[in-house]
């Protein structure tokens, strides 16, 4: 394989590992040295010694992501020999994903909400894959059953931290396992989520953190669903919004034992807010229902039409529409699996999605433009080998204007990998019209429009260019609305454009937003009383098929010019020495006259005088080329430094906002100045914070010490008298310093009963407290396993009360757990059994011990099924210690255990009888 | 009152498996405490060149266990009139000619099957074909036969578990995350037919026709398939998981008499054939030598017990649910356990065998190892920390040996001496690292057992079963667990027994 290697890779691989020996000798001050390092100077030379060897195998191993062999090489070109080699042994993935299954389940055509979908799938196939989720090198696959379950368990976790139905929760989570769950979790729960996206880069941590603070304060959220690696952000989040009460991670809210199902929702209610990245001014939530998202995805799946066999593939963040709804919830709803990649493994390595295409025999992917361009450029050729892209049959291309040059360079890269130009799909949609607006029919070569761009420029008409001209533009076909949608184009009177006449795209249909969340007057500015919601985007209709030219406040006005700075960006977006990408034409005012100018901004590494003064008279010469003048004013910035919407855009407002307040800065602050400024301005409310804190955490620390101490005395003072009584006492203490509450229902059934044995179920990790608090002082506990779970003092406080205690034996051997019952039962006791199984197990899953049945069933006493149950009492400021929670505990009519023969059965049946209440 | 050795007197038994660790002690018990048996068949598989008859006598014949009965004349005769059947139940009809099968026709009236592939993670083909074919083909032959059927199963089949595991559970339609007893989410027919799918994708994915040589690549393949599937329903690993679809395909069969016994990770010997019997590194073998090796940090729930049963109980238990099925009096499932009546611990037992190995270190320690005198326990880890831990130890160890080949090379060119005692330097870190490597592995495979789950077994229904015996039938057929002295029998019977069958080492005395 290193034969057929492209000179190229070598070279790079040799750039960077000779990067890497600079790195080194430059840190030691031996900069001189370093400038000399070529490909074959030996080690020695260079004075790099054994101690050093490590750590640059460390760096180069870490910088190019390969395994170094431990024999060692004397100059750093037998190490770019060794990574060759390395390169071609490379052992395949560990996980592998099962291929799509021909064996459709049914579309859920009757389902009215999203938690439809999910509880359909996942009763009629619990074991079938939904998602396949890749990281670097290992994967996970995640069941309907499993996404249920888990979903469940995090609505549990949220009710217990007291979520309201139609309250907002953000999800600041990576592309991970967790998100989905927590997607599930709050909808279950009854709440909204709002997908957040998480800090990627440290040197924009100041603008991000403003930016998410707008977002939060905007949705008004309750509960942030965060991960722990970035408590910095947390801190600042939970001190600047308001309305936040918890920042809580998807760990915690699993740890609560409460499981909730699906519940009743409406189809009107609220699905979810999709912010919009928010290439403009303040961000707004888009706020969807249930029906809206139902309705779109019904859309998408007649559009492309979703057949069985068919996997998606994406590497879109989550928070994204396109990721979210147009990928994940797609799949989902027609019950095909989806290969997820994360964003950034992809922006690291595009060659990933590709073979995540060929590895799941994917069928249907989305991405924006430049994630095409970005595979075409960035892949090297050895990467592609024995790659197989035939079964790709869409590959939407949406999210951002639609390059001709990109379109053909890839079709054409990826022709010899089987990937058909047919497939490529490219569409227009937006966040209001929930996601996909109009898309064109499948298995059709793209169609592209060629246009003058004298009439364009000048009077917004899109004539078609002669075949050959240079100047021409290319704008791609987008389609036709998708089922249930309408679309038109109007001009400034709002009058419906003639054909090939650019104006105003409106659009209207059912899965129309609802509006922005909490922001009526930007709801009224675009959605009109007749039900048009304006796009914001410009376009033109030619042949029933609409063709999208640009966003309404993009274009370059200049000298009575409208012009697409598309062009422009692209170019130099793609220039040397400029990071790809982050270039950015605007027209704005004069900081200091006024005067509309024309601007250009672009991100670069370069250091030198000499390199920013080549570029930026490269700049002035390509933008003069491509728009007939040249730009007023060139800015070169550091990277990172430009302000960027969640998926990577420039912000282009801001920018010309900051540019017309002259605040245009060309370095970035380095990230730690940036936290210390974020910490600064919320000083006061981090302390405040802090002391809280410290405060619960004291107060906590103390309830323990103090409830153990009293559970000690009471253990102590009952050994030494014999009599339960200090035990009731002292239960009833701790529950008091826990803040527990208890009520007891269904007492008087054991009035004049001389002896019963109640089978309860476990809810909440004080239920045996409760009991022996709350029960008269007859009750006994039949074995140890009552106690799993609780503090080891308060387990010692009620020892006395588990039957046999002295014998001192873990769990009693079965004969004699039978005899201790039946001694209990004749000295007139209550004996009560809780399961064998972790704490707030639902009742079916509850296991008893047969001896209790049987020894019932032996002495003719009664059996009393008893249910209990604890939640949350209610609402709770900010504080989860002081977290009021409340134990239902109901005895319900006995069972008669000698009249039914077989014990096993008398088993089943209590357990029916406790699940009925929780049912 | 039910007479056991009446009902092997009167019944013809056919024995599958005979030749695994179990099977062998399940004859030699037969032979060495009943006798006069009326007729027992063996089922055996032709292998390498070698008949089943010369397999009888070199596998079963020579083991130890049958050795150790053979002194009784009895039993000797006994074993003698064992007639061995050429077959293979991965076979459609088992394997068994033409002659064969309507010669046994109403000589059979029960079938015990105990041959199965326990490995964990196997191609899951393999373990399709001995653990879900090989019981539908059981299955048949019984029918055929007009026989009753006794399936050995495992404990394990519920998959996780957190606390007691009832012997009522439904068999038909389980999974382990099935949230009740109505839940009809699983269906072991549908699952078997996807199952074989996916196989037969791998194989023509791979381009491989059933018969040619399989490669590495494929089988693996078919392992991460299986572990997969598995993983996905909730069971621990594809021999837990095939295991349960081969009870359910025998739980759906309404016109033979069956019944399951389900014994938990059987364990050395406790008294008979002697004590400390022990064969194969498939059980807890690896984990106690890591023990009484010296391991200290483990990843353990403490309060989970260990649930292992000595082999010999499990043989006695399966011949009482013999003999009840024999008298049609059996239940359909029988948990052969140790936990309910009497647990050891994991933190204990990880302690108890701590102190062995320290005790052993003190009385060997011909080796100047001042460590050892140190204060040493048990240290408990949670599996995150466990592999961290490990991670940390391969990076220091490969830092370090690259650091050695680096000086190592400086010398060479150099000229001058000690190359070569660098170089088993070197190759000394090398093998720590394997052996880290190895470890973190055997661990892993474990966790679902020893982390992940706590399981305890309720095995109420061979109680009864017992009780249920004649009192010679009882002290023949002993089922006692709650006498077991854990202590005793982990370091006398498993880890000696361990040290002297399957690691071949001289027992120490």
């Amino acid at each position: 394989m290193a034969a057929t290697l492209a000179p190229l890779e070598r070279a790079e691989i040799e750039n960077q590992v000779l990067e890497v020996v600079r790195e080194l000798l430059r840190r030691r001050g031996q900069a001189r040295l370093a400038e000399a390092v070529r490909p074959d100077s030996t080690f020695e030379e260079l004075g790099i010694g054994s101690l050093d060897f490590v750590e640059l195998m460390a760096r180069i191993e870490e910088r190019l992501e390969v395994r170094l062999p431990d024999e060692l090489a004397d100059t750093p070109a037998a190490w770019v020999n060794a990574i060759l080699e390395e390169a071609e042994l490379k052992p395949r993935k560990l996980y592998r994903i099962t291929p799509p299954r021909e064996d459709a389940l049914p579309e859920p055509v009757a389902a009215r909400t999203l938690i439809d979908v999910l509880v359909q799938h996942a009763e009629a196939d619990p074991g079938r894959l939904q998602i396949h989720l890749l990281s670097e090198d290992s994967g996970e696959g995640i069941t309907y059953g499993r996404l249920y379950e888990e979903a469940s368990a995090i609505a549990g976790g949220l009710a217990d931290l007291g979520l309201r139905r139609n309250e907002t929760v953000a999800i600041m989570l990576p592309s991970s396992a967790e998100f989905f769950f927590a997607f599930f979790g709050v909808l279950l729960a009854g709440g909204i989520p709002v997908p957040a996206y998480p800090p990627t880069r440290l040197e924009r941590i100041e603008d991000y953190v403003r930016r998410q603070i707008l977002v939060l304060r905007s949705a008004a959220v309750r509960f942030l669903i965060s991960f722990e690696r970035i408590r910095a952000v947390n801190e600042l989040l939970r001190v600047s919004v308001p309305s936040l009460i918890e920042v809580t991670t998807v760990a915690e809210l699993r740890g609560s034992r409460v499981r909730l199902g699906a519940g009743s929702v409406k189809p009107a209610t609220t699905a979810l807010l999709q912010y919009t990245s928010g290439s403009t001014g303040v961000p707004k939530g888009v706020v969807l229902s249930h029906e809206n998202v139902l309705e779109n995805l019904r859309g998408i799946g007649a559009a492309v039409e979703v057949r069985p066999g068919d996997a998606v593939v994406t590497w879109l963040p989550l928070y994204s529409d396109l990721g979210l709804i147009g990928c994940w919830l797609l799949s989902l709803y027609y019950a095909i699996p989806i290969t997820v990649i994360s964003p950034l493994d992809f922006l690291k390595q595009p060659e990933r999605w590709l073979w995540a295409v060929h590895e799941s025999r994917g069928t249907l992917s989305a991405a924006p433009n430049f994630a095409y361009d970005l595979c075409t450029r960035r892949i090297p050729a050895y990467q592609l080998e024995g790659i197989d892209l035939s079964s790709w049959r869409v590959a939407v291309n949406a999210g951002e204007p639609v390059l001709a040059l990109t379109m053909e360079r890839f079709a054409e890269r990826f022709r010899p990998f089987g990937f058909r130009a047919e497939a490529l799909l490219p569409c227009y949609g937006l966040a209001e019209s929930t996601v996909a607006l109009t898309m064109p029919p499948i298995e059709r070569l793209p169609v592209r429009d060629w246009i003058r761009r004298e009439p364009f420029e000048k009077h917004g008409l899109a004539e078609r260019a002669r075949p050959g001209d240079p100047a021409a533009l290319c704008f791609y076909s987008c389609g036709r609305p998708i089922q249930g949608q309408q679309i038109r184009v109007v001009d400034e009177n709002d009058r419906d454009c003639p054909e090939r006449v650019v104006g105003r795209l409106l659009f209207r249909g059912r899965t129309t937003m609802q509006g922005y969340y909490r922001n009526p007057e930007a709801t009224a500015a675009a959605v009109r009383a007749d039900g048009w919601v304006e796009t914001g985007d410009f376009g033109y209709i030619a042949g029933g098929e609409f063709y999208f030219t640009g966003r309404i406040r993009d274009p370059i006005v200049k000298a009575g010019r409208s012009m697409s700075p598309l062009d422009v960006e692209a170019t130099i977006g793609s220039m040397p020495g400029i990071e790809p990408g982050a270039a950015v034409a605007f027209s704005a005012a004069d900081p200091l006259t006024g005067a509309e100018r024309l601007v250009v901004a672009a991100e670069t590494r370069a250091t030198t005088q000499e390199e920013f003064r080549r570029l930026e008279a490269e700049i002035v010469r390509e933008v003069d080329y491509l728009l007939g003048m040249p730009p007023d004013e060139v800015f070169l910035v550091e990277p990172d430094v430009l302000p960027r919407t969640s998926n990577g855009k420039i912000r282009r407002n801001d920018l010309r906002a900051l540019y017309e307040r002259g605040r245009l800065r060309a370095r970035g602050r380095p990230p730690w100045l940036q936290l210390v400024r974020l910490r600064w301005e919320n000083f006061g409310p981090l302390v405040a914070l802090g002391l809280r804190r410290s405060r619960v955490a004291v107060g906590m620390r103390l309830t323990r010490w103090i409830s153990a101490v009293v559970a000690v005395t009471g253990g102590a003072w009952a050994r030494l008298t014999a009599n339960p009584r200090a035990i009731r006492r002292a239960a009833r203490w701790i529950l008091r310093l826990h803040a527990q509450r208890w009520r007891l229902r269904g007492l008087e059934h054991l009035d004049g009963a001389p002896c019963a044995v109640l089978v309860a179920n476990r809810s909440g990790v004080h239920d045996p407290l409760v009991v022996a608090a709350g029960f008269p002082e007859r009750v006994r506990f039949a074995e140890r396993a009552a106690l799993n779970g609780l503090d080891r003092a308060h387990a010692w406080l009620l020892e006395p009360l588990v039957l046999g205690f002295r014998e001192n034996c873990l769990t009693p051997a079965a004969g004699a757990l039978r005899e201790r019952i039946a001694r209990a039962l004749a000295d007139n006791c209550l004996v009560v059994v809780f399961p064998d199984s972790p704490v707030g197990a639902p009742v079916a899953r509850c296991r008893y011990r047969i001896d209790a049945f049987q020894a019932a069933a032996d002495h003719s006493a009664k059996i009393y099924p008893t249910a209990v149950r604890e939640r949350a009492l209610h609402w709770h400021a900010s504080d989860r210690a002081r977290a009021r929670k409340v134990t239902m505990v109901i005895v319900r009519r006995p069972l008669e255990a000698g009249r039914i023969e077989d014990r096993f059965l008398l088993r089943e049946k209590v357990r029916e009888a406790i699940g009925e209440y929780h049912a | 009152m039910l007479s056991a050795r009446e009902s092997f007197r009167r019944h013809g038994i056919l024995l599958t498996g005979a030749n695994g660790f179990l099977g062998k002690v399940i004859l030699a018990l037969l032979a060495g405490r009943f006798p006069d048996f009326g007729q027992l068949y063996v089922l055996l598989r032709p292998k390498r060149r070698l008949s089943p008859e010369e397999r009888f006598e070199k596998e079963v014949l020579a083991s130890p266990p049958i050795q150790a009965i053979l002194d009784d004349k009895a039993a000797r005769q006994a074993i003698g009139r064992v007639r061995v059947l050429a077959g293979d139940v991965g076979q459609p009809g088992c394997g068994l000619d033409e002659e064969t099968l309507p010669a046994l026709a109403g000589q059979v009236d029960l079938i015990i099957h105990c041959a199965g592939l326990v490995d964990f993670y196997p191609p899951v083909d393999e373990s399709f074909q001995s653990n879900v074919d090989g019981v539908e083909h059981v299955l048949d032959l019984a029918r055929a036969l007009g026989a009753k059927l006794l399936h050995v199963s495992t404990c394990f089949v519920c998959g996780e578990a957190d606390g007691l595991v009832e012997e009522s559970e439904p068999i038909l339609g389980f999974y382990p995350r099935r949230k009740g007893p109505n839940d009809l989410g699983f269906r072991h027919d549908r699952e078997i037919r996807y199952m074989r799918e996916r196989i037969r994708e791998a194989y023509a994915a791979a381009g491989v026709n059933g018969s040619a040589r399989r490669p590495r690549e494929l089988a693996q393949r078919l392992s991460d398939l299986g572990a997969q599937r598995a993983a996905q329903w909730g069971w621990t690993n594809t021999y837990t998981y095939t295991k349960s679809l081969g009870e359910q395909i025998i739980a759906g069969a309404d016109d033979v008499e069956w019944a399951i016994v389900r014994p938990a990770i059987v364990e050395a010997a406790l008294e008979f054939p002697f004590p400390g019997w022990v064969e194969g590194g498939r059980t807890a073998a690896p984990l106690v030598m890591m023990a009484v090796a010296g391991l200290r940090h483990w990843s353990i729930r403490e309060d989970a017990p260990m649930e292992v049963i000595p082999v010999d109980l499990v043989a006695s238990g399966i011949l009482i649910v013999a003999a009840l099925l024999l008298n049609g009096r059996a239940e359909r499932v029988y948990h052969l356990s140790t936990a309910d009546v009497n647990p050891i611990y994991f933190g204990p037992l990880v302690r108890m065998l701590h102190r062995e190995y320290r005790r052993q270190a003190a009385v060997n320690g011909a080796r100047f190892r001042p460590w050892r005198w140190l204060p040493a326990g048990v240290r408990v880890l949670s599996p995150e920390q466990a592999s961290a831990r490990g991670r940390r130890q391969q990076q220091v160890l490969n830092r370090l040996q690259s650091l050695v080949n680096g000086l190592r090379k400086k010398l060479q060119a150099a000229g001058l001496p000690g190359e070569q005692a660098l170089r088993n330097l070197s190759a000394r870190l090398r093998s720590a690292g394997l052996r880290i490597m190895i470890r973190d592995q055997a661990l892993e495979l474990y966790r679902p057992f020893m982390y992940d789950n706590r399981f305890i077994f309720e095995a109420e229904n061979i109680r009864t079963a017992w009780a249920m015996l004649g009192e010679e039938d009882r002290r023949l057929l002993p089922w006692n667990p709650e006498k077991i002295d854990w202590r005793r029998y982990w370091i006398h019977n498993e880890v000696e027994g361990v040290r002297r069958w399957v690691q071949n080492e001289p027992g120490r005395k």
